[in-house]
């Protein structure tokens, strides 16, 4: 479970983000609406440890995180480029959590094998990442992720710069992994549609301000959501098609 | 046409290596004989016995630029590294071009003063610090490509999927940085075996390189032994790239197209 | 020697003749290298990026990199001065009679042996360059386009491919002006003792045992300095964009 009070955080005298305050349990994720500019990735690289927050108190499984130094909280943070290393071919960059955990060739050969499977990139595995697609390098970006077991898995936007057919395609996958996998995630977007789809729990960020819903309905029903856009227009469109049907 | 651009290009690149050869090959030159010149092996048999000077010349010019390529390549990857993050970097990266571009031998007559002064003038130390001037800048305009955001960013990665610092040292870190690394020794390496001008100013003739020799010989309008020299400093560097380009065949971490590019900012005219 | 601060070198500087022809020669000597070095590299970039015809053209590129400025500079000496390997080539083939009617490309008016080599040196690096750029710049296709419309060769050379290469290494080609204006060797070689580039002129009166033009090569030094330090304002503003 992840516990997360008071934060605050300066750019000298810009503020990225203020008083955020949320909690997750176990399995479940929380979906985090916003802009970009909203400060949501500087509060993702806050958690996994890759930058620091002026104050804050910070609880993972019970201890204080802020004390782990970054490879050792089990936090694991995704962005929007798939950050392959380029000198890795697929499968050496699937295997690296496991070989920074010194575990044995045999025994990441065979995770990787299975976990490529899992994501339909078998046959990919000898291949260096400037030969794959942009879906492709998502999936491998995802199956080296899963392959640490993370205690958390931070999504800033990772499907953001893929065409809408393979956006669905890894969303879907996105799901079925966290069930089989059982993870923790904290899943940043900018899409109303993507964020209903992929989160338990529902926040807006805006402008520093984390804002987290007791429920869905709360969620879309907020201002900011964009739901009653999203929904007037569909109402409209319907009204309009029944009316020429009506004709 | 592409034809005739074709034979153009072997001309203009192949005519001076041609030149180099005959020159060192042929023994007396007089005027008009061209096929018909005195040819001799004798250059090359008593390479080093003929011309005792050229074996200390190619020594000094070696020693020189393996320092400079290692301290540079040393200074680089640290140096950039400090001014990575830094917001004045572009300053800095900005008067790091100024030692090259002012042209090194401006430079050394600049400051030739102080070296008299110091007492490092026709010294071979004085010539290192002379060279290092201009080269250790300009090691850390090459490096600083290498330490970018996106670098860090992959250090970031490895980070949080549990690499120590160490552990991404050796696996993220070197590997990464290795083709810039090679780069940046390589050119500060060919800065130094290239130098003339300062190098002579600084080592007032005393510090034989095979530049300041190779000047020698051609002001005694010697050109047989100078040509010699000449072909010295080209054939290790011949060599030198093939092994590189061996090393680094079919290696995906080899960004030719960068690389290529990157080249193309240590001019040596 | 030493009659404290005074401005007499400036002026001195300011009326030398020797001084301003120098300078003007450095500037001219560059443009001209610069301009040559574009217009060939465009041309020959287009011509070798014809199907195939890059075979063999493109390791010779690399032999020109093998060689140190002076090397370069003495090579070609030997190649193009009046008793050199062309004008003996000449001769056995009965073009011309003796030395003296060989035209003069070393040590000439015209500094046409410090442009050769000039080129020599570098016009390999920028032909492979642009060949790079013209292909991610797919002047290939625009060129035939621009033949669809009427374009002819001289035109579409002129006006397209010339253009869109520059622009797109305007800050290299900056650069490399620069380097010519600092060339040495080069001109030491193949130059004329009068006017000579800047770097001769400033060297030369730094270190000659002429003392009284001790303080006239500082000033020099710093006119070019300040110049240089000036450029790399104007053209680097951004050094991060010389870096893809």
């Amino acid at each position: 479970m992840i516990r997360v009070s008071q934060w605050n955080k300066k750019y000298g005298e810009k503020e990225v983000f203020s008083d955020v305050a949320f909690e997750l349990e176990k399995k479940r994720t929380l979906a985090i609406l916003g802009e970009s500019g909203c400060g949501k990735s500087t509060l993702l690289k806050t958690i996994a440890g890759l930058e620091d927050p002026d104050s804050g108190v910070f609880l993972l499984e019970g201890e204080n995180a802020f004390k782990q130094a970054v490879h050792q909280r089990g936090v694991v943070y995704m962005s929007q480029e798939a950050l392959l290393f380029p000198h890795l071919n697929v499968a050496e960059n699937l295997g690296f959590g496991l070989k920074m955990r010194k575990e044995k060739a045999s025994e990441i050969r065979k995770k990787v094998e299975a976990i490529a499977e899992e994501l339909d990139i078998s046959d990919q595995l000898e291949k260096y990442p400037a030969a794959l697609s942009g879906g492709q390098k998502q999936r491998v970006n995802f199956g080296r992720a899963l392959l640490t077991q993370p205690k958390v898995l931070l999504l800033d936007e990772p499907f953001a710069s893929l065409d809408s057919n393979t956006r669905k395609k890894m969303q879907t996958l996105f799901l079925e992994c966290a069930e089989k996998w059982e993870l923790t995630t904290l899943f940043v977007t900018h899409e109303l549609k993507e964020a209903l789809l992929v989160g338990n729990h529902w926040s807006i960020m805006r402008n520093g301000r984390l804002k987290v819903f007791e429920s869905k309905a709360d969620f879309m029903a907020d201002e900011h959501s964009g739901a009653r856009e999203e929904m007037h227009f569909w109402t409209s469109i319907s009204q309009e098609k029944r009316r020429n049907e009506g004709l | 046409m592409t034809r005739l651009t074709k034979m153009g290009w072997y001309l203009f690149a192949l005519l001076p290596v041609i030149t180099l050869f005959y020159l060192s090959l042929v023994q007396s030159w007089t005027y008009p004989s061209l096929f018909r010149a005195e040819w001799s092996w004798q250059q090359w048999s008593a390479l080093f016995e003929a011309h005792p000077s050229l074996s200390s010349a190619l020594a000094n010019s070696l020693i020189l630029a393996f320092v400079m390529g290692s301290f540079g390549l040393l200074f680089g990857f640290v140096i950039a590294k400090e001014l990575a993050f830094q917001r004045t970097k572009k300053a800095w990266l900005q008067f790091a071009f100024y030692p090259y571009l002012i042209a090194p031998v401006v430079l050394g007559a600049m400051l030739q003063y102080y070296f008299v002064l110091w007492g490092w003038s026709a010294s071979f130390f004085g010539v290192m610090i002379a060279q290092a001037l201009f080269i250790l800048p300009f090691s850390v305009l090459i490096m600083s490509n290498f330490w970018t955001a996106e670098t860090k960013e992959y250090l970031h990665v490895g980070a949080s999927l549990g690499g120590s610092p160490k552990a991404l040292r050796k696996t993220l870190l070197y590997p990464l940085a290795k083709p810039w690394m090679l780069l940046t020794f390589v050119q500060c390496f060919l800065m130094s075996w290239f130098e003339y001008g300062m190098t002579q100013l600084v080592g007032i003739g005393k510090v034989q390189t095979l530049t300041v020799l190779s000047m020698k010989f051609l002001k005694e309008a010697n050109p047989h032994p100078a040509a010699l020299a000449g072909l010295l400093m080209i054939l290790p560097l011949a060599l030198l790239f093939s092994i590189v380009l061996l090393a680094f065949k079919n290696k995906q971490q080899l960004r030719f197209d960068r690389v290529v590019e990157h080249t193309n900012e240590a001019p040596k005219p | 020697m030493n009659d404290g601060f005074t401005l007499e070198h400036w002026q001195k500087l300011s009326s030398s003749k020797d001084a301003w022809s120098s300078l003007i020669y450095t500037l001219t000597l560059s443009l001209v290298s610069v301009v040559l070095l574009v217009v060939l590299a465009a041309f020959s970039a287009k011509m070798l990026l014809e199907k195939s015809s890059k075979k063999g053209v493109l390791p010779l590129l690399i032999v020109p990199l093998l060689f140190a400025p002076i090397v370069a500079g003495f090579a070609w000496y030997y190649l193009l001065s009046p008793a050199g390997i062309l004008s003996r080539l000449a001769h056995s083939i009965g073009l011309i009679s003796g030395l003296e009617s060989f035209p003069r490309l070393v040590n000439d008016d015209w500094s046409i042996g410090i442009i050769v080599v000039h080129l020599f040196l570098v016009l390999p690096l920028f032909t492979l360059l642009f060949i790079a750029q013209a292909k991610a710049m797919r002047l290939k296709e625009m060129d035939a386009l621009a033949r669809n419309f009427g374009g002819n060769a001289y035109k579409r050379f002129f006006q397209l491919w010339v253009p869109a290469l520059v622009h797109r290494s305007k800050l290299l080609i900056a650069l490399y002006a620069i380097f010519f204006m600092g060339s040495y060797e080069v001109p030491l070689i193949l130059g004329k003792s009068s006017p000579r580039t800047l770097s001769i002129f400033i060297t030369e009166k730094l270190t000659k045992f002429q003392l009284s033009d001790v303080p006239l090569g500082h000033c020099m030094a710093m006119v070019y300095s300040f110049g240089i330090l000036l450029l790399l304002q104007l053209f680097l503003r951004n050094v991060q964009s010389l870096r893809p």
